[in-house]
């Protein structure tokens, strides 16, 4: 039930890792810390789920109005996760049209370089 | 908590009785996953029941705005697990807190019952005269292993 956040620069973009469970009470941590970035003028984020047991709507919540604000500031979220449960949630509410995801963080950052 | 070899209903029922605060609502999936376990269901369906649950006690923590307890029982029959999620009245220490906002700010409640509705087979939600909802009521038939007693 608990979670970690970190981040680290990349090339193009930061890297934002979630390891842990993203729910009512875990995601107000994902919002603080990309929140955090937007502000420090960080528009292009990959935000890797490869760690993440668990993600309800409220952290879908939290990647959705992380897209809108970087958006706003022409930025662009991608996001990383090979889990089949956690890209079941994706496809079943359609966030799978939404969010550019890629299986590692190579392919992610490419999507940068390409843009 | 299965049914009898015979094929007849089972009347077990568990419940399991939280304060109505976010960082209880782990506790819930965790006894999902207990009874997953018992009841030997897929790996999938398991998931599937933990996280339509947790949307539905998430969706009732915003309804009662932070102040009331979340009592959730399961009941396996008929083929069936049956859960349902009630707001019971707060004890005192829970009244005395100020009302939860800022988690339920960024939820997105449209989402949490569209996962409900396609996770699980059935579900009703009742609402009361002031448009809260107090309970949610949701069925999932088991495949295999819950069909023989264990």
């Amino acid at each position: 039930m608990d979670i970690k956040v970190n981040t680290r620069a990349l090339n193009k973009a930061y890297a934002v890792e979630v390891q842990g469970e993203i729910d009512v009470y875990t995601s107000p941590r994902v919002k603080e810390t990309i929140n955090e970035l937007i502000d420090s003028g960080h528009f292009n984020m990959v935000i890797n789920l490869e760690g993440v047991r668990y993600i309800d709507s409220t952290g879908l919540g939290v990647l959705i109005g992380a897209l809108k604000k970087v958006r706003e500031k022409n930025g662009k979220i991608v996001l990383i996760c090979t889990n089949p449960q956690i890209k079941k949630i994706f496809n079943i509410t359609g966030l799978i049209k939404i969010f550019d995801i890629y299986k590692d963080e190579e392919e992610a950052v490419g999507s940068f370089v390409t843009a | 908590m299965s049914p009898t070899p015979n094929g007849s209903s089972s009347t077990d029922k568990v419940y399991l009785k939280i304060p109505g605060l976010p960082q209880y609502i782990g506790i819930v999936r965790l006894t999902v996953s207990g009874l997953a376990a018992r009841l030997d269901l897929p790996f999938d369906e398991a998931e599937d029941l933990k996280l339509a649950l947790t949307e539905a006690c998430s969706h009732m923590l915003r309804s009662a705005g932070g102040r009331a307890d979340l009592q959730v029982g399961f009941q396996c029959s008929d083929g069936h697990l049956h859960i349902s999620v009630q707001c019971v009245p707060a004890g005192a220490e829970a009244s005395c807190q100020p009302p939860l906002h800022e988690p339920f700010d960024q939820a997105e409640p449209d989402l949490g019952i569209y996962l409900i509705e396609a996770l699980v087979d059935s579900v009703d939600m009742e609402t009361a005269e002031d448009g809260r909802i107090h309970s949610v009521t949701m069925s999932k038939r088991l495949a295999g292993g819950a069909e023989s007693d264990r």
